[in-house]
């Protein structure tokens, strides 16, 4: 018995997000997945379980082909994942998120009180009697994420993928999905386990298949190579010519600019401080949710008022609106929701923040565009005419008419083309050095140290599980320093009481 | 106490009161209440009600319905077009029921199978209702046996009204519903689609058994409105579509869906009921009740928005368990 991939891949429109991909696992087997951000884990995982279907390729159990048209064709066939966004429903309670996949019933009703058994007995494998009849609003994340594996194994997988659900966890609860997916192992269950948190593969895994780039690169025996190892395996070679490594300035002293002490971050209920220095550019790196975006919207007033020093006066901005007001742009990288107006031409959705919020007018639309080098038919054309990388430009060239002195980037290259990119790396290393400052999320390490190669004063800062993991500067910005701060080897989960202090 | 405490926490209790509260006001202005002015009351409110229990179960999935009005209308002129064509009251009134369904399927088909936005969708449908209704009977008029008013107003068992009794048997349909697995099913669907899915539930079929179920309500509305005004009228329903999404918001209806009960709707809209005949009897000038009526439901709207401020309901349930230790 045996789950076989063969070639699948799967593409959204030019993005490729697994190509080719191939991995025989074997029952019992429990087979750790490894790979960067991007890297097309969590796309195969979908694959897999139905969630999303392949472009090409084959997927088999037992020789038996499995193509499911939906998640609850897969369930039928016991092939469940649980997943890192969860799939709790916050107004049910614990037991009715348990069984709902499959409730028990007697005359049609639904039995709640074999519901109840069945969620009791899973529950007590898991040393969580406690939660029973808590709605799934009441809970910690980590208790999310350990009623989802509850959800996942009271279905009976044949298969079953555990994607990132481990890095919520406490050592306590890691210690029980061990007991859990050890047992489920005796049972001849084929367990898919996605996760970044190396000490964890190694105690639970058998086997391990490094994705890079949406590729499986190879499939090792998990104790044959260190962790080391692994992590040159994930990066691998350089794919896109970006140019950089080595050419940073050496640590150089800056003037500070903007001074925040206390930064929440609210998905991890932890703070972090932040120094911007004039003529800057920061990067920030990390996997993906680990309080990046967080740390950005904080800044910006998002999550309400906040105290800062600008320039060394004390400043307190409360919305977006005064963010504006003190010179702070904001570029998301989710064009479709955070930046464009889908409904409005160019000059538009160029002049938004100058005339809606600054009420002054732009003397030459057109002037920036072209400076932008953005490619048009005329200005007044609905702003979704134009290719993703464009309607970007447009976005970034509406904060710069506005003459921002920080600029707040997440991840605002994603999903635009090589070309486009560099422009825009073009365009904030020169608000950089008109003594402004950029502070930029990005997914891709790459582009973070070619960006910060760029300006005379730089820094990348690394974030895991809401706290800055490392600042790195000068030459220590390169792509294997990122990710092993990304990543930090022998990350020991925090006792519940230290992360309960950074609450208070 | 305790009983009294759980009341207090529930979503409907704001409307809860707010009915009571109105209730009271009502038998102050009557001087008393007579059991026939209740009778009426209830006579002429049920479609209302009905109402409520269809677009709350929409709501409840995440969706909405706008159409129901429209649906209602299209049932009396149905009917009364039957009838007068010469056809019995009971097949008039159940091919009335039938279109009724139809329409609630084919809303669903539409939201559930095509994907189509509900708000999108029953607008544009109950376009195409209303379009119907006055296709049928372009001017109002018509009239019915007045047996079916008789039937309406009386009583299978004496002192219980047939309004009471459908309201009842709608009720017990969805009460049912709810104790199925469908019910927890359209519970996660109305909290989230995409989780519904990756749930594996059939979120598709949920939406359409869903408003089919509201097609029935407003059927039934339909039958309660003609019996009450025996004639036709190709606009009668037109403003019934938001009146009851209001009793659903104010009955403590999230509008986001998930959350929430018919139960909490009923009583909604027993309240904008009650608040429409005060605003009558009050002899304010004609001009100005509508302003006043929109004015008290706005009110409404927005108490039963804040008991749900968790830090607010607290403060209220302190009140509440003073007062209870006193007495």
């Amino acid at each position: 018995m045996s789950l076989e991939i063969k070639n699948v891949s799967k593409h959204y429109g030019a993005v490729i997000a697994i190509k080719e991909a191939n991995m025989v696992v074997n029952s019992g087997e429990v087979r750790a997945i490894l790979g960067g951000n991007g890297s097309g884990k969590s796309t195969l995982a979908k694959v897999i379980s139905g969630l999303v279907g392949s472009n090409s390729g084959e997927i088999s159990f037992d020789g038996v082909p499995l193509d499911f048209s939906s998640p609850k064709d897969a369930k039928k066939h016991q092939v469940i994942m649980t997943s890192q966004e969860l799939s709790l429903f916050k107004n049910l309670t614990v037991e009715e998120n348990i069984c709902i996949c499959n409730l028990p019933t007697k005359n049609m009703m639904t039995n709640r009180k074999q519901m109840k058994e069945r969620a009791k007995d899973i529950l007590k494998r898991m040393q969580l009697e406690s939660l029973m009849g808590k709605l799934v609003s009441e809970l910690a994340p980590n208790q999310q994420y350990m009623v989802e594996l509850a959800k996942a194994i009271v279905q009976e997988p044949r298969i079953l993928i555990i994607d990132e659900i481990t890095s919520a966890l406490y050592r306590e609860d890691v210690e029980i999905v061990d007991e859990i997916v050890s047992e489920l192992k005796q049972k001849g269950c084929i367990i898919l386990f996605i996760s970044h948190r190396m000490a964890e593969l190694y105690a639970m895994c058998d086997s391990v298949t490094i994705m890079r780039n949406g590729e499986t690169v190879g499939t090792y025996p998990i104790m044959d190579k260190t962790e080391d190892e692994y992590l040159s395996l994930m990066i691998g070679s350089k794919i896109e010519s970006y140019h950089g490594e080595g050419k940073h300035q050496e640590k150089s002293k800056r003037d500070i600019f903007m001074r925040a002490n206390h930064i929440p971050i609210p998905s991890y209920h932890t703070y972090e401080m932040l120094e911007i220095g004039k003529g800057e550019i920061i990067g920030i790196a990390g996997l993906q949710g680990h309080g990046q975006t967080d740390l950005l919207q904080a800044l910006y007033g998002g999550f309400g008022k906040i105290n800062i020093e600008l320039d060394g006066k004390k400043v307190t901005v409360k919305n977006a609106k005064e963010a504006v007001s003190h010179g702070f742009a904001y570029i998301s990288g989710d064009r479709e929701r955070d930046g464009t107006f889908s409904e409005r031409n160019l000059t538009e959705n160029l002049s938004a923040v100058q005339e809606l919020v600054k009420h002054k007018k732009i003397p030459n639309a057109k002037k920036v565009l072209d400076e932008l080098h953005v490619k048009y038919d005329n200005q007044n054309e609905l702003i979704t005419s134009l290719s993703g990388g464009n309607q970007q430009k447009i976005v970034v060239g509406r904060w710069l008419t506005a003459s921002p002195r920080i600029i707040f980037a997440d991840d605002p290259t994603k999903g635009i083309d090589v070309n486009a990119r560099t422009d825009l790396h073009k365009e904030f290393a020169k608000i950089a050095n008109n003594g402004n400052a950029v502070v930029m999320i990005s997914s891709d390490d790459d582009e973070l140290v070619s960006i910060t190669s760029m300006v005379k004063t730089s820094k990348v800062i690394v974030m895991y599980e809401g706290h800055i993991s490392a600042i790195l500067e000068g030459n220590d910005i390169n792509r294997e320093n990122i990710f092993a701060a990304a990543m930090p080897i022998n990350a020991i989960p925090e006792e519940k009481g230290a992360r309960e202090d950074d609450k208070r | 106490m305790i009983k009294g405490k759980k009341v207090v926490s529930q979503s409907f209790f704001p409307s809860l009161l707010l009915l009571v509260i109105f209730f009271a006001i009502m038998g102050v202005m009557n001087h008393g209440l007579t059991l026939s002015f209740v009778k009426s009351l209830i006579l002429t409110n049920t479609p209302a009600l009905c109402l409520a229990i269809g677009v709350t179960v929409t709501i409840l999935v995440g969706g909405t319905d706008i159409s129901l009005g429209s649906i209602v209308s299209l049932v009396n002129v149905v009917i009364i077009t039957l009838a007068g064509l010469g056809y019995s009251i009971t097949i008039s009134a159940l091919i009335g029921l039938l279109v009724a369904v139809i329409c609630g399927v084919f809303n669903g088909i539409v939201i559930g199978i095509m994907r189509v936005n509900p708000l999108l969708t029953t607008f544009a449908t109950s376009t195409i209702y209303a379009g119907i209704a006055l296709w049928i009977l372009p001017n109002p008029g018509g009239s019915i046996d007045y047996a079916f008013a008789k039937w309406y107003m009386g009583g299978l068992f004496g002192f219980i009204m047939t309004p009471v009794m459908l309201l009842i048997l709608l009720v017990f349909i969805w009460a049912g519903a709810i104790r199925t697995p469908f019910g927890l099913k359209a519970y996660a669907l109305g909290c989230n689609e995409k989780k519904a899915y990756a749930s594996g539930i059939n979120v598709n079929g949920i939406r359409v058994l869903v408003h089919t179920f509201a097609g029935l309500t407003a059927g039934v509305a339909g039958i309660c409105l003609t019996a009450t005004i025996c004639s036709g009228s190709p606009t009668v329903g037109a403003t019934m579509s938001l009146n009851s999404i209001a009793a659903a918001v104010i009955g403590g209806v999230s509008l986001n869906g998930g959350k929430g009960g018919i139960f909490g709707a009923i009583l909604g809209a027993g309240f904008l009921s009650i608040l429409s005949s005060i605003v009558v009897a009050a002899n304010f000038s004609s001009y100005s009740q509508s302003f006043i009526k929109g004015l008290i439901l706005l009110i409404g709207v927005i108490a039963s928005i804040l008991a749900g401020d968790k830090v607010l309901k607290d403060k209220i349930k302190g009140i509440f368990c003073k007062g209870g230790a006193k007495s």
